[in-house]
């Protein structure tokens, strides 16, 4: 029972990360039905970024340290990040709107070479220690102890992040507007919204979370290179689209199952077969759902 | 007038595709004023860090060899070629070396890339490598003009096992990387663990009670983590580069997994220390021998800190001696061409060098250089004797 | 103002640098005015040619919509399409044909890639370009050629030439088992199913024993030249009795002009099938699924068609690759790869052989070219990829199609070529 337990924890962990960065592929899918392959370099941006002013700020004379420390850190990052994504959306898609949809899928794919050979230019290709930013504290549950604390936090978080997203897009104006968009950009337009200024957001809603995931991830696996946002994003996209792409639930979901399937496929099958049993249920769930798990099923007007 | 149009076209996009194929950009290949050697290995990517410590040596050796005068009263250069230790690369940097007539070359970092780089070399290189250390790039006997100043394969497992059997360990699991130079390493300790029970004095309980892959790269491996924990392994032999060992340990102390880690050569460098932290302390790894005591080595050390903010690594002073080997050879033969006069010279004449004498066999294996096994105790590697 | 912008975006990531050994920040504070410079500079050449664009856009979207003018071809179009178009490939072939005796083993290594990748680039703009597929996992395809003919190779010693069909055949067949779970499959589920196939052929190389996995096969044999090594009796025959040295290593001459002829034979053969019934079907299934089957086309069986035949080329150009770099496992075939594949049709121009073609042959040999920049290569290579969407999203050559345009006058009307770029294919072009 225990090794189940512990394969679940460990499945749960996965796929919280994978979640915070589906999130962000998915809200951009959404709205403009682009496959940001860039948005797993803004992931490793982010964690770039924090370790960058982590070294800065805790070092003397400011010396931060604890919660202190985290949050500055964890907000830095989190506006960087955005900016980076706002950039990358100015200078790379939205001269795209309109094309053809493998356009942009090929600029995302250029923009995604350039910045991981940017960070690792002007910083190192080597591997990187990231400290673990996240204070000790007592967990209160009893089986929250198979989870060491940096994992926790991670649950916590995401779980934060998919309330707090679903709360925006469905009671505030802004997250309205988004849906608008998501449904039919020019009649969108013509209610009067500002096509250019919800795109902005969605990008950098979805950098900020990328952020923070890269963030936490670095707190927990306390290393760190220009190369993770590759992998991430390509598990994520996976995650994303076997939920449904577009759909915000479907990309928590997905990630998840996404999370478990890896982890029960290491732990009973083997290790080794794992990434094959992960795409291989991918594959299944699509062959049945062709929409993905929470996606509607598309129906065509002739 | 649109005649006219196409047919400048056509004479346009002609020449765009001949630019293209940069038949004009070829070198010259006049008398030289320099003694070119080339150099492939990884420079760029995540293996980086290995490529460059063998970089590191080469121009030491070279910068110290040119103060002196240079080799057959020419200045040494060196022609660098990246291969991020992936084969396709390692063919076309070979391709590109052998294309600038150069055919001497210190070369490849990992085992994949050098298989592909020999086999595009064939005969018109000779190649030194100092960490490729996968056996049947000499073994094999497919590579007559193939040279390495370290220690293969085949050393370090049975160091390894050894180890294991002395120290009286029941339950072994081993774990790799799913690449070539990893899973190589595992499959040859459990060819020897499972062969101690047809040794007639040999231990007969051994057990291997795991034998996986991880996904390299991968972030997490809380899962893996639980299976060896379920296992109840004494003893974890990893096969694979330090970026994923440092993962898997720090994340099995965090569990509280205690299973000992044992691995090979590609963890014996400060930067599995660097990134396991406090994890890292009790880890065993086989490495090459530590060669970095001498005053030559310090004075080495010394002068890198000078000009370089990354650390020497662990295949400096193998580099620095397979640079200072070759040039020896190609002094005495009197010049870069003939290369079985070379190779005979590395084959019969021991040169002393800053990783001390070294000569090779008729294999083309160095003499002399063994593994160690190492503990790592107060973040610092320490040798054990069994 | 975008220079203070992108300096303050950059500067964690540039100034600040992560000493690795001592674990500490080395403000590198001399590389922001190299940036400032540089992004100044960038940004005032990049928003002038974005001006310029929409400039040109919009007077050309007013011209035809007034019906001034017709939407014209650009001139690389328009010579891939003109009445010498044939003359210019044949004097291409010849250049290229002639190439290995006049330049340097390197040249004709890296010919030998582009001239795979043309090939790799051809079969999958069938796939994307003509039927609009979108495939993400056309590497698979190509990892079961090159393993099919070192793994016979390997365990059978068969010999390059039967297993080049049989690479061919076993890659037809794979991309045929691909297409049943995905009839139903549109858009980017496809991608992202195709994808998976991708990595799972992947993974299956690396974890079966059979495959040797990340071992690799090595010695993989050069090609046969009538059951002989050309290096061996036929290249002495050549010194004896004409007294040539050859400077190369012969077969790997003799891999090129293979290559060289799989491409002539998979140009025909797409060009062919592209204006058979078969390639209109698949033309009829990307413009609209549904009209499609409406007007009579088995969707079906296009679809299947379409990967099948789409994976041939792949499978071909596997196997060349296998006895070219003599040594294959599984890294070699990853999910960059088809991105790679990818980028070549549609930087290239999709369903435009021309433009695979030309696009193959700047995306594999202008990273060489750049090695003159050695550590900012890549670098660039990205910024380029951008660049080129945003200024020519619809690739080098767009995919053209004649359009018959009615004059009122007594002359009968002249095909002329019109880009008929996906974005203003919604646009109607009949007058009349």
């Amino acid at each position: 029972m225990d090794f189940f337990f512990s394969l679940f924890m460990s499945g749960l962990t996965k796929g919280s990360i994978y979640a915070l960065i589906a999130l962000g592929y998915t809200m951009v899918y959404g709205i403009i039905a682009l496959i940001n392959f860039a948005h797993g370099e803004i992931y490793m941006i982010g964690a770039f970024i924090a370790l960058i002013f982590t070294m800065h700020l805790s070092a003397p004379p400011v010396s931060m340290t604890g919660w202190t420390l985290l949050l500055t850190v964890a907000a830095i990052a989190a506006i960087y990040s955005g900016m980076y994504g706002w950039t990358v959306e100015k200078i790379a898609y939205q001269p795209l709107r309109g094309a053809s949809r493998l356009a942009p899928l090929i600029s995302a794919i250029g923009m995604s070479i350039f910045l991981q050979n940017y960070v690792q230019l002007v910083q190192t290709s080597n591997f990187l220690v990231f400290p673990d930013l996240i204070p000790q504290i007592e967990l209160p549950l009893s089986w929250a102890k198979t989870l060491n604390r940096t994992n926790f936090i991670i649950l916590i978080f995401t779980a934060l992040s998919m309330a707090t997203l679903t709360f925006f897009i469905k009671f505030t104006r802004m997250g309205m507007a988004m849906r608008a968009v998501a449904q039919d950009p020019t009649m969108a337009q013509l209610s009067g919204i500002n096509l250019d200024r919800v795109i902005s957001v969605t990008f950098i809603i979805g950098s900020v979370l990328a952020a923070l995931g890269g963030l936490l991830i670095g707190c927990s696996i306390r290393q760190i290179d220009f190369y993770i946002g590759f992998l991430a994003g390509m598990k994520a996209f996976t995650a994303a689209v076997l939920g449904g792409i577009g759909s915000i639930p479907g990309a928590v979901i997905g990630a998840l199952i996404l999370g478990f399937a890896e982890s029960f496929a290491a732990g009973y099958i083997s290790s080794s077969y794992k990434d094959m049993v992960a795409f291989i249920i991918l594959i299944i769930i699509l062959t049945f759902r062709p929409g993905g798990i929470m996606g509607t099923t598309q129906t065509q007007k002739v | 007038m649109s005649k006219i149009f196409s047919k400048i076209s056509l004479v346009l996009s002609l020449a765009l595709m001949v630019s293209l194929l940069g038949v004009a950009s070829l070198p010259a290949k006049a008398a030289d004023e320099t003694l070119k050697l080339g150099f492939g290995g990884a420079l760029l990517g995540n293996n980086a860090s290995y490529g460059l410590s063998n970089l590191y040596g080469i121009e030491y050796a070279i910068g110290k060899i040119n103060a002196k005068g240079g080799v057959l009263g020419r200045q040494v250069e060196l022609v660098q070629e990246d291969d991020g230790c992936d084969p396709e690369k390692g063919s076309t940097a070979a391709t590109k070396l052998t294309s600038l007539g150069l055919n001497l070359v210190l070369g490849h970092t990992c085992s994949g890339a050098t298989h592909s780089a020999l086999s595009v070399y064939g005969d018109s290189a000779l190649v030194i490598s100092s960490s490729a250390t996968e056996v049947s790039l000499t073994e094999s006997g497919d590579n007559p003009y193939f040279f390495r100043t370290t220690p293969r394969d085949d050393a370090q497992v049975p160091a390894q096992v050894d180890y294991i059997v002395k120290k009286g360990f029941k339950r072994v699991a081993i774990l790799h990387d799913k690449g070539d130079y990893g899973l190589a390493l595992a499959e040859m300790a459990r060819n020897l663990l499972n062969g101690l029970k047809d040794k007639p004095d040999g231990p007969k309980d051994i057990e291997i009670v795991l034998f996986d892959g991880i996904t390299t790269g991968d972030p997490n491996f809380d899962d893996t983590i639980t299976l060896v924990a379920s296992k109840q392994a004494d003893i974890l032999i990893w096969g694979g580069y330090y970026s994923d060992a440092s993962k898997l340990v720090v994340q099995m102390r965090d569990k509280g997994v205690a299973t000992l880690l044992i691995g090979p050569d590609g963890l014996y460098n400060n930067s599995f220390i660097t990134l396991a932290g406090a994890a890292a302390e009790g880890v065993l790894t086989t490495g090459q021998m530590d060669l970095s005591n001498s005053d030559a080595a310090k004075a080495a050390i010394e002068d890198h800190k000078t000009r370089h903010s990354e650390d020497i690594g662990p295949y400096f002073f193998y580099s620095a001696g397979a640079t200072e080997a070759l040039l020896a050879a190609v002094e005495k033969v009197g010049n870069t061409t003939d290369l079985e006069a070379i190779k005979k010279h590395l084959n019969e004449d021991t040169v002393d060098t800053i990783m001390g004498p070294v000569r090779f066999d008729a294999k083309g294996d160095v003499i002399g250089v063994g593994f160690s096994i190492y503990e790592i105790k107060d973040g610092t590697f320490h040798e054990i004797k069994l | 103002m975008a220079t203070l912008w992108i300096s303050f975006l950059a500067y964690p990531l540039v100034v600040l640098r992560i000493n690795t050994n001592t674990k500490s920040l080395d403000p590198q504070w001399s590389r922001l005015p190299i940036l400032a410079a540089s992004v100044f500079v960038i940004t005032i050449i990049w928003r002038f040619l974005l001006k310029r664009r929409s400039y040109l856009r919009l007077t050309k979207a007013v011209n035809e919509a007034s019906g001034l003018s017709v939407p014209k071809a650009t001139w690389l179009t328009t010579v891939a399409k003109s009445r010498y178009r044939r003359k210019l490939l044949v004097v291409l072939l010849v250049i290229v044909a002639i190439i290995p005796f006049v330049s340097t083993p390197y040249t004709v290594n890296i010919m030998t890639t582009a001239l795979i990748y043309i090939t790799l680039g051809l079969g999958l703009n069938v796939v994307v370009g003509v039927s609009g597929l979108l495939n993400l996992g056309y590497v698979a395809f190509y990892a079961i050629g090159a393993y099919t003919y070192a793994l016979l190779g390997y365990y059978f010693g068969l010999s390059f030439w039967i297993c080049l069909p049989l690479g061919a055949l076993f890659s037809t067949i794979l991309g045929f088992l691909l297409g049943l779970p995905i009839i139903r499959l549109s858009g980017d589920y496809l991608a992202i199913v195709t994808l998976s196939f991708g990595e799972i052929t992947r993974l299956v190389l690396t974890n079966l024993g059979f495959t040797r996995g990340p071992r690799g096969i090595t010695n993989i044999k050069p090609p046969s030249f009538f059951g002989l090594n050309l290096n061996g009796a036929p290249k002495a025959f050549l010194v004896e009795h004409f007294g040539l040295h050859p400077v190369m290593d012969l077969n790997r001459l003799f891999i090129y002009f293979i290559i060289l002829a799989v491409v002539v034979l998979t140009i025909i053969c797409v060009y062919r099938l592209e204006n058979s019934r078969l390639g209109r079907a698949w033309l009829a299934l990307r413009e609209d699924e549904i009209a499609c089957q409406a007007m009579g086309i088995n969707r079906t069986r296009a679809k299947l068609m379409a990967f099948a035949l789409g994976s041939t080329w792949a499978g071909l150009a596997g196997v060349v690759f296998a006895s070219q770099i003599t040594f294959i496992n599984p890294s070699s075939f990853s999910f960059m790869g088809s991105i790679m594949i990818l980028s070549i049709v549609v930087l290239g121009g999709m369903d435009s052989i021309p433009g695979v073609i030309i696009g193959a042959a700047v995306l594999i040999l202008l990273p060489e070219q750049l090695r003159f920049f050695s550590n900012y290569r890549m670098l660039i290579f990205g910024a380029l990829m951008v660049t080129m969407m945003v200024f020519r999203p619809g690739g080098l050559i767009q995919s053209v199609r004649e359009v018959y345009i009615h004059q009122a006058s007594d002359s009968p009307p002249e095909p002329r070529p019109v880009v008929a770029t996906p974005s203003t294919m919604d646009q109607e072009i009949l007058n009349d």
